[in-house]
Parts: C-alpha cells; sequence; structure tokens
C-alpha cells in the first residue's frame, strides 16, 4: 500500500488523467486505479465520491445522471477545459518529480556531495 | 427463515445514511449506484444476493458519520470540525445562548429592566443582610482557644424570681481553678463605676472601656501585646495596658512603656504606670476593652475573698473542653462555698458556664458590661433574607412566563426548524442566568451607595474597600447564577412546552394553569408586603406606646447623676442638695440606691399585717433617700413619707398596688415590715409610715406592681443622685446647677443623664427591629410592585386585540379600565382575606412580649391594604389608559 500522504496527493491527477480519457463514472475510476497500479492503490468509496464532489464543484469536472438500459441511474464525470488545465500542470509537476527520481536511481547521477 | 429482500435491505441502508447530517441526498444516491455497481460485481462472482449487500455494504459504507466527515473535509477549506463533530453540550452552547439573550433582553427593554432591577435589589439587600448576620455571628472567634473559654455567671434564685447575673463573686474563679484540674486558666475583670478617664499631661479620654482585670487576663484571651510583657504587665498595683488605638491617641506612637498616665473614675485621680500596649481587641468582641487597669489598682486583698464582690470571671478548660463534667460538679461546689453565702441574702446561688462564643447573642444577663446582639433579631433576618430571595425569584417566574404569548411563537419557529426541546431550554436558562448575572453585578453597584447606610443601622463599619472582597463579589456573582438556575427552571420548562403546531395555527391562549400560578405569586407577593406594613405600624404605635406611657412619675423632668468615689467629695453632697433644693424650678433632689430605669423582679419580704399575723409577701423593693417620692413626682397617698426631721427614723414605705394586692385596704398604717435575722428570727419591726402613688421603673410595658421602699440617705459612692425639676425649664434650671456642683465638687466633671433618655433607650431593640423590618418592607414592596407592573402590561398586552374590539363597538375608555381594573381588585381582596388574619396573628404573637401593649385595631390593617389598592390602580391605571385610548385600529390590524 502506497503512503497515505501519497494517495491524497495523487488523487486529483489521477481522477483527471483517467476523465482525460473519457467519461467514467466512480465505482469505474477506482477499478481503474486499482488495476493502473496493480491493486497497490486501493481507494475507498468513502474517499473517492466526496473529493469528486469537490472537484466538481471546483469546476475541473462536470457531472450528469445517466439513466441505464435497466432502469438504475449512475453518475458520470466528464473533464472540463479548467480540467484539462489543471491535469497539465499538474502533469508538469509530476513529470518534474519523476525526472529526478529517475536520475538519481540511475547509474550516474550528477550529484555535489560533501 | 425469511427470505432476503435486497431492495429493502437497499432501503434501510438508504434510511441509515439519511439520518446523518451533512449527507445531503445527492452524495446518497451516487453512493447507493456505488453500491449496486460493486454488488453486481461480486453477484458475477457467484455470491448470494445477501453476501454481495454485506461486502459492497461493507466496503462502501464506513461509519455514515465518517463519510460525512469525508464529504466536509473536501468541502470546506482549513481544518473545521463538521458540525456533528462539535462539542452539543448546553455548556458549549452557551456563549451562542447568552448572545440570543442579549438580543431578547435589549428587544424587551422594559420588561429587563423591571426584573433586573428587581432582582438586583433582593440580591443586594440579602447580601448586606447575610453580611450582617455573618458579622454578628463571629463575635469572639477570633480568641485563640475561644471553643474552650466560658464565662462563669451566677445563677441566684430569690426565693421564685430567677435572677442570673452576669458577674460573680472574687473567689469563685480561683476556687474553680484550684479544685477542678480541668479548668486550666482564670481571668477576672470588671468594670468601675460607669464611665472612666485615663488622661496624659495634653489629653483625657473618658471611656467606659476601661476596665480593672487580674493579672491572668492575657492567659485567657489571647491579646496581642505589642510592647510589654503580658506575664507581669497587671501583676502590681497602678499599673496599665492601654490598647494601640489608645496609645496613638495620647502619644502619637505605640512604644510607650514606662510613661505614665492619670485614671480617674470613682477614685480621685492617680497616676498609673504604662507596663504593656496591646493590639486592638477588634470590633467584634463582647468585651471591646480599651484599658486594662491592673486588679491591685482597686481591689484590697480583702476583697478578693469577698463572695459578693463580683467581677467578670471567665475560665478556659484543658484541651478535653468537657464543659459538661464539669457541670456535673457545679452542685457539690455549691453545698461547699455558695450555699452559705447566699444563705445570707435569702437566695441560692448556682454556676452556670457560658460559652465564651455565645455570650454575645445570648439574652442580657443582670449587670452585662455591654448591651447585646440579639439571636432572635438574626433569626429573623436570616428568614427575611431567604424570603427576599424567594420573592425576587417569584417575580421572575412571574415576568418570564407572562412574556409567553411574547416567546410562544418564537418557540414554536425554532421547534419547527428542528431545535430540540433541550436547546430550547438551555437558550431560556441561558437567558435566566444572564439576567441574574447581571443583577448580580448591579447589585454590587447598589451595594455601594447604601453602605453608609448600613453602617449607621447595623453599628458596623463596611467600607467600599472592606466590600469589594473578591470573596464578596465572587459570593455575590455566585448566588446570582445559582438564583438564575432556580428562577429560571419553571418558565423555561413552561415556555418550552408549547406545541408548535397550536402556537403556529394561532390557537395559542395562555394556559389556565399559568395564569393561576401567576395570580397566586401576585396573591403571595401582596400578602406579605402587607404583613410587613402592618407589622412595622403596630410595631411603632407599641414603641410609642411604651415612650409616651404615664408610669406614674415625671419622666421628662428628672435628671441623674452618679455620686463621685472620693471622700471630700461625698461630704458635699448633702449641702449640694440642700442648695439644690432652693432653685425655683427644682422640685426636689434626693439620693438613691436604685435607678429607675432599671429591672425590678420582685423580692420575697416577711410582712406583718394588720391582725398581727406573719404574711410572706413579694414586692419589688427600692432604696430610697429623703424626698425620693417627691423628687419623681410621685406622691404620698395615704400616711406621711419619710422624715428626716426625726431623729431615729425606723419605718417602710409601700405603694397603692401592694396595699391592693394585700388587702390592707384601710388598715395601711397598721403593717408592719419584719427583719430577719439568718435563721429567720424576727430581728426587729418596720413600720408601714406611708403609702405611695403607684409607679413604674424600668420597662412600661410591665403592669405597675407592690412595691415597698427601704430607707438609706447614706452617701454611698457610685449611687445616684436624682434631681426632679419643672421639664418646662430644665436648661436654664441646668444653668443654675452647674456652678453649684463645681462649687461642691471641682475636680469631677459635671456629668447627668436624662431619665427619660434612659427609659426611652429600654427599647433600643424593637427600634432596631422596626428599622430593619423598615428597610426590608421597602424592598419588598419595591419588588411586589414591579411584580405588578409586569402582570398588569402582560394582562393588558394579551388582551390587546378584544380591548380594541370593544372600543370599535363602543365601549368608552371609562368601562376598559374598570374591566381592567376588577382583576386585580380582586386578586387584592384575596390577599386581604389571607393577610388580615395572617397579620393580625404575627403581631399578636410579637405583642405577647409586652403583658401590656397597644390594643388591636383595623386600622393598621386598613391602611396598609389601602396603600396597596392606591398604588395597584395608579400603576393600573398608565397601562389601563394607556390601552383604552390606543386606536383600534392599531391592534386588530396586525397579523
Amino acid at each position: 500500500m502506497a503512503y497515505k500522504t501519497l494517495v491524497a496527493a495523487s488523487t486529483k491527477p489521477l481522477i483527471l488523467s483517467i476523465l482525460a480519457h473519457g467519461k467514467s463514472y466512480g465505482y469505474q475510476i477506482i477499478k481503474n486505479v486499482e488495476n493502473l497500479s496493480d491493486g497497490e492503490l486501493s481507494w475507498t468509496d468513502a474517499m473517492l465520491y466526496p473529493v469528486l464532489h469537490r472537484m466538481e464543484s471546483d469546476g475541473l469536472i462536470q457531472s450528469e445522471w445517466v439513466i441505464q438500459e435497466n432502469g438504475r441511474k449512475r453518475k458520470y464525470y466528464t473533464i472540463t477545459n479548467k480540467g484539462r488545465e489543471e491535469r497539465e500542470v499538474t502533469r508538469v509537476q509530476w513529470m518534474n518529480v519523476n525526472t529526478a527520481l529517475n536520475l538519481l536511481w540511475g547509474s550516474n547521477p550528477q550529484l555535489e556531495l560533501g | 427463515m425469511k427470505a432476503f429482500d435486497l431492495e429493502k435491505a437497499i432501503g434501510q441502508w438508504r434510511k441509515s445514511l439519511q439520518k446523518q447530517q451533512g449527507l445531503e441526498p445527492g452524495f446518497i444516491e451516487e453512493l447507493e449506484a456505488n453500491l449496486r455497481d460493486r454488488m453486481e460485481d461480486y453477484l458475477e462472482d457467484g455470491l448470494t444476493e445477501q453476501e454481495a449487500f454485506r461486502l459492497a455494504g461493507e466496503k462502501t459504507m464506513p461509519p455514515a458519520e465518517h463519510l460525512a466527515d469525508e464529504y466536509y473535509k473536501a468541502r470546506t477549506p482549513g481544518n473545521k470540525k463538521p458540525p456533528w463533530r462539535r462539542k452539543a453540550s448546553l455548556l458549549s452552547k452557551m456563549p451562542m445562548h447568552f448572545k440570543i439573550g442579549v438580543r431578547n433582553l435589549n428587544k424587551r427593554r422594559v420588561y429587563s429592566v423591571l426584573n433586573v432591577s428587581g432582582l438586583a435589589v433582593s440580591i443586594c439587600a440579602s447580601f448586606l443582610i447575610w453580611l450582617y448576620v455573618q458579622e454578628q455571628e463571629s463575635y469572639d472567634r477570633h480568641y485563640a482557644n475561644a471553643d474552650r473559654i466560658y464565662r462563669v455567671i451566677f445563677d441566684v434564685d430569690y426565693e421564685d424570681v430567677k435572677a442570673p447575673q452576669a458577674d460573680v463573686g472574687q473567689p469563685v474563679g480561683p476556687t474553680l481553678k484550684a479544685d477542678y484540674p480541668e479548668v486550666v486558666e482564670v481571668a477576672r475583670l470588671r468594670r468601675i463605676g460607669g464611665t472612666n478617664t485615663l488622661a496624659s499631661p495634653d489629653n483625657s479620654i473618658e471611656s467606659v472601656d476601661f476596665f480593672v482585670a487580674d493579672d491572668q487576663f492575657f492567659n485567657v484571651f489571647s491579646a496581642e501585646l505589642s510592647s510589654g510583657n503580658p506575664e507581669t504587665a497587671l501583676t502590681q498595683p497602678n499599673t496599665v495596658v492601654i490598647s494601640e488605638e489608645l496609645a496613638m491617641k495620647f502619644f502619637g506612637r505605640t512604644d510607650v512603656v514606662g510613661h505614665t498616665l492619670k485614671y480617674s473614675g470613682l477614685r480621685p485621680p492617680m497616676d498609673v504606670m504604662i507596663t504593656g500596649v496591646m493590639k486592638d481587641l477588634g470590633e467584634h468582641t463582647h468585651l471591646p476593652l480599651k484599658a486594662l487597669i491592673s486588679y491591685g489598682t482597686y481591689f484590697l486583698e480583702s476583697d478578693l475573698s469577698n463572695w459578693l464582690r463580683k467581677s467578670y470571671t471567665y475560665i478556659m478548660l484543658d484541651e478535653h473542653n468537657d464543659i459538661e463534667s464539669l457541670r456535673a460538679k457545679i452542685p457539690d461546689f455549691n453545698k461547699r462555698y455558695l450555699d452559705e453565702v447566699f444563705e445570707k441574702i435569702h437566695a441560692r446561688g448556682n454556676l452556670l458556664f457560658q460559652p465564651l462564643t455565645s455570650i454575645y447573642l445570648d439574652e442580657d444577663y443582670l449587670g452585662e458590661p455591654y448591651p447585646h446582639g440579639n439571636r432572635q433579631n438574626l433569626q429573623i433576618l436570616t428568614a427575611v433574607m431567604v424570603f427576599l430571595l424567594v420573592m425576587a425569584c417569584i417575580n421572575y417566574v412571574n415576568l418570564a412566563t407572562a412574556r409567553s404569548v411574547d416567546r410562544a411563537v418564537e418557540v414554536g419557529l425554532r421547534k419547527t426548524l428542528g431545535s430540540s426541546r433541550l436547546s430550547l431550554f438551555g437558550q431560556f436558562m441561558a437567558e435566566a442566568v444572564l439576567l441574574a448575572l447581571g443583577s448580580g453585578l448591579l447589585a454590587i453597584l447598589i451595594a455601594l451607595p447604601v453602605l453608609p447606610y448600613y453602617s449607621q443601622v447595623t453599628g458596623s463599619l463596611l467600607t467600599p474597600q472592606s466590600f469589594l472582597t473578591l470573596k464578596n463579589i465572587g459570593a455575590i456573582l455566585f448566588v446570582s447564577v445559582v438564583i438564575g438556575f432556580i428562577s429560571g427552571t419553571y418558565p423555561s420548562v413552561y415556555l418550552t412546552s408549547f406545541t408548535p403546531k397550536s402556537i403556529l395555527k394561532g390557537r395559542f391562549a395562555t394556559g389556565k394553569q399559568g395564569a393561576l400560578l401567576r395570580k397566586s405569586l401576585i396573591i403571595t407577593q401582596y400578602v406579605l408586603s402587607s404583613v410587613l406594613i402592618t407589622w412595622i405600624l403596630i410595631v411603632t404605635s407599641q414603641i410609642n406606646y411604651m415612650k409616651n406611657k404615664e408610669v406614674g412619675f415625671d419622666k421628662e423632668g428628672l435628671i441623674q447623676m452618679t455620686i463621685p468615689d472620693d471622700l471630700a467629695a461625698m461630704k458635699n453632697v448633702d449641702a449640694f442638695i440642700r442648695r439644690v433644693n432652693e432653685l425655683p424650678h427644682v422640685r426636689a433632689a434626693a439620693k438613691t440606691l436604685s435607678d429607675l430605669s432599671g429591672y425590678y423582679p420582685g423580692g420575697a419580704q416577711r410582712m406583718e399585717g394588720p391582725d398581727g399575723l406573719p404574711v410572706s409577701t413579694n414586692m419589688s423593693a427600692m432604696t430610697i433617700g429623703y424626698d425620693f417620692i417627691n423628687t419623681i413626682g410621685a406622691s404620698i397617698v395615704e400616711g406621711r413619707g419619710f422624715d428626716r426631721t426625726l431623729p431615729e427614723e425606723k419605718s417602710v414605705l409601700i405603694n397603692e398596688a401592694a396595699v391592693a394586692a394585700y388587702g390592707w385596704e384601710g388598715h395601711e398604717l397598721e403593717v408592719k415590715y419584719l427583719g430577719l435575722d439568718r435563721q429567720g428570727k424576727v430581728t426587729g419591726k418596720w413600720k408601714v409610715v406611708g403609702v405611695v402613688s403607684d409607679f413604674k421603673p424600668g420597662e412600661s410595658y410591665v403592669e405597675k406592681g407592690p412595691m415597698i421602699f427601704y430607707l438609706d440617705n447614706r452617701t454611698i459612692p457610685e449611687s445616684n443622685l436624682l434631681i426632679g425639676m419643672d421639664s418646662e425649664h430644665m436648661e436654664a434650671t441646668l444653668l443654675e446647677i452647674i456652678p453649684i456642683w463645681e462649687e461642691h465638687f471641682h475636680i469631677f466633671p459635671f456629668e447627668i443623664e436624662l431619665i427619660k433618655e434612659k427609659l426611652d433607650a429600654l427599647y433600643w431593640r424593637e427600634e432596631t427591629f422596626r428599622n430593619l423590618l423598615t428597610t426590608v418592607s421597602v424592598i419588598i414592596v419595591f419588588i411586589t410592585s414591579l411584580g405588578i407592573i409586569g402582570l398588569i402590561s402582560f394582562t393588558t398586552e394579551v388582551r390587546k386585540k378584544e380591548l380594541a374590539l370593544r372600543k370599535v363597538v363602543g365601549a368608552s375608555v371609562k368601562t376598559i379600565m374598570s374591566l381592567l381594573s376588577r382583576q386585580f381588585v380582586m386578586l387584592l381582596m384575596v390577599a386581604s382575606l389571607i393577610a388580615v388574619p395572617l397579620g393580625y396573628y404575627i403581631t399578636d404573637q410579637w405583642l405577647m412580649n409586652f403583658p401590656l401593649h397597644i390594643n388591636f385595631s383595623i386600622w393598621p390593617f386598613v391602611l396598609t391594604l389601602g396603600c396597596c389598592l392606591i398604588f395597584t390602580v395608579l400603576a393600573l391605571s398608565y397601562h389601563a389608559f394607556h390601552a383604552a385610548k390606543a386606536n383600534p385600529v392599531e391592534a386588530l390590524r396586525s397579523e
């Protein structure tokens, strides 16, 4: 399991990145994240839905209730333009962290030490 | 087993979420969709519906509250606690309740002012009373070992008349200490004469606070000496220990041991050396001594073995403090020492022990050095204190419930919006407590200007500095809060009991029960106020009655002086009397061993009736000089008075009451007084030579009784000199007497007492009581007025519409006013029906203390109720007139 703080920090970028590929709903998002991380990132419902709600009121995503063939309702989320911008910003940030860590874990990191 | 119904289970699941604050409908629907998605997966895995629901539920729904927390956290910036996590106790809501309370009180200013001032006045008064009671009960408790110190008193029994005396014979104390090991210390002291004077070369102070005390004084009383040695300070004759206060007055400093003062009292001035300076004994002692003159200065060695030469005697017991076992040994003590002594004066004596700490509040015994407090008064005051607070609470309840109409709509709305009854209760309680707290603060402010008056009435100094201590302020605020809680409870319960439905439909009417309660509270207040006022009127009339009662002698025109204890001066007394007798407006002057303002219990005499047979009689005895009867303005109705021209006057006088009591009419002058020796043998016969008109020395409320008068025209130190004069020319006559006095007794200051003043002073207790009663009733009447005004304004408010309608259909202002007055007049009538018998009972009980008292009359009651009626009508008129004059449209238009 990942660190709690890491999970919290990565929730928003993960949601935005998933939705950037197309619309989805809460349970599907949870499952996707689980699959992508080989079960390492296991989100609880209690965590996800409030975050989705918050992101919607921040204008990053928008939602609509869709009635399915079996008559059940499901709330689908899509990313907004503001959400895409936000995803880009966070992508750059995460990439920076990623690059730095990759260099460090590589064979010859250029470090000034001592 | 019942089949699992999925939809029902989900329904229940949904409901449990709906109960949680913070989970809104949209959230729950989404969570339900999630639940169903999850279940679908589980079902695909081959689980049963029931298991799938259980597992999905576990995943989707942690405790609902936790779920709500997450939503709240995601929504709310910062780290605020969600409302359902905040403390919801009454206490935590107090700040908010207080805020709303302030607004409500501010909205109804008149109501708040009435309520706050009523409470404040009673809190203030009760607290001052409490301080007074505390102070009175604290007397003598500051001495170390106060609980082990007792005063020894003589319970003297002259045949059947008991007369406890505050002082006992000189040998009593030392003998007790010698015979009983549990008596570890003994001290004796005594005031010599009325006032004594101490003088330095440039200052002279006359006081009743100078006593002679034996050298053991400091062993019993833990008075601290700031200089001098307590062990030796009072051992030598002609030495004195003075208080620091006195030292400051004489010398302006306190290290004055070794200095000399001039002491004069009944003896001519003599030098006394200061051997010690003691810290002031304080106000709170029954012996506020300022100077202690050594015993040897006054008493001779022979005096100290005289059982009839008396002093105040205090003993201290050992640590076991077993006073009962000492008391048990006293009959034996009496047998060994006292019986023989008292037989000589045909009496029996017994020793009693009085705890030091209770002396001040116990009754006065014969020969008390200072007047005492009165325990009964304190009990009455304590009752009054409780009673004032109860009145204040009643008033609060009254005014608060009277506002129910006003608050009902608020209660209805709050309840509709989801307020719980408890929370509303908290709101009303908060208002009550807030109001009481405000009253407490106001009470402190009110107390400040009242303090000088308090000091004057109670005689105990209370300054703003000594009043505004943290302890007192804390106590007042604490009491206020408690009152707030007590008086707030009923209105809070009552006001929160309304159901929103009935209120909001407008069907709310004041419950019959509430009205009944308010009415009975008002009646109670009426009753209490009128009983108190009646009582005051009756106490006042009784005091006037006692002061002005004809007592058979000329109270107004009598002055009294004390014969100095000085050989040269005493020789001049007769010459002085002769000279004074020559003055134009002087009736006569006489010596007497008796005091007209004193207490005269009956005594037992053996008389010989006209038939020659001995009779036992019970007559009050006075020992008088020549011309006494004439001096006081009484008269001889039969026979003659004592005659100074006869070579040997061996006779007695009796009064008319004695003649009547023993049936000697017509043969008065054949009666004889029998002198008896110790064995009861007749040693001499004194003829009754005259009958004196009846008069009553001392308290005038006791019937004139049989009296006998013995002649003793010797000049005895400390005895009294009476001058009777025309009261209309008293001032001029006094001016004529002064030079004669100075001529005969030049070194002794001219000092007189007016008999009228001394007699009037006998009723100081009743006067103090009256003053206290007056203060209390002013407060109670004030509170009652507030209550009545409150109720009147409430009634007119409630009936506003009714009155408007009546006006519209033609009622006149007068009709409306009489309509409104009727209710209050009815209440007042009911109150009178209770107040008159109750007032009669109480005042009658009080009057029973006085054998002669004013007759019952209905006037005080009529007067009191008249006042109540006038007040009520006045208060009512304002509101009623207001209501009656109002434009009906205004009232009818609302809603």
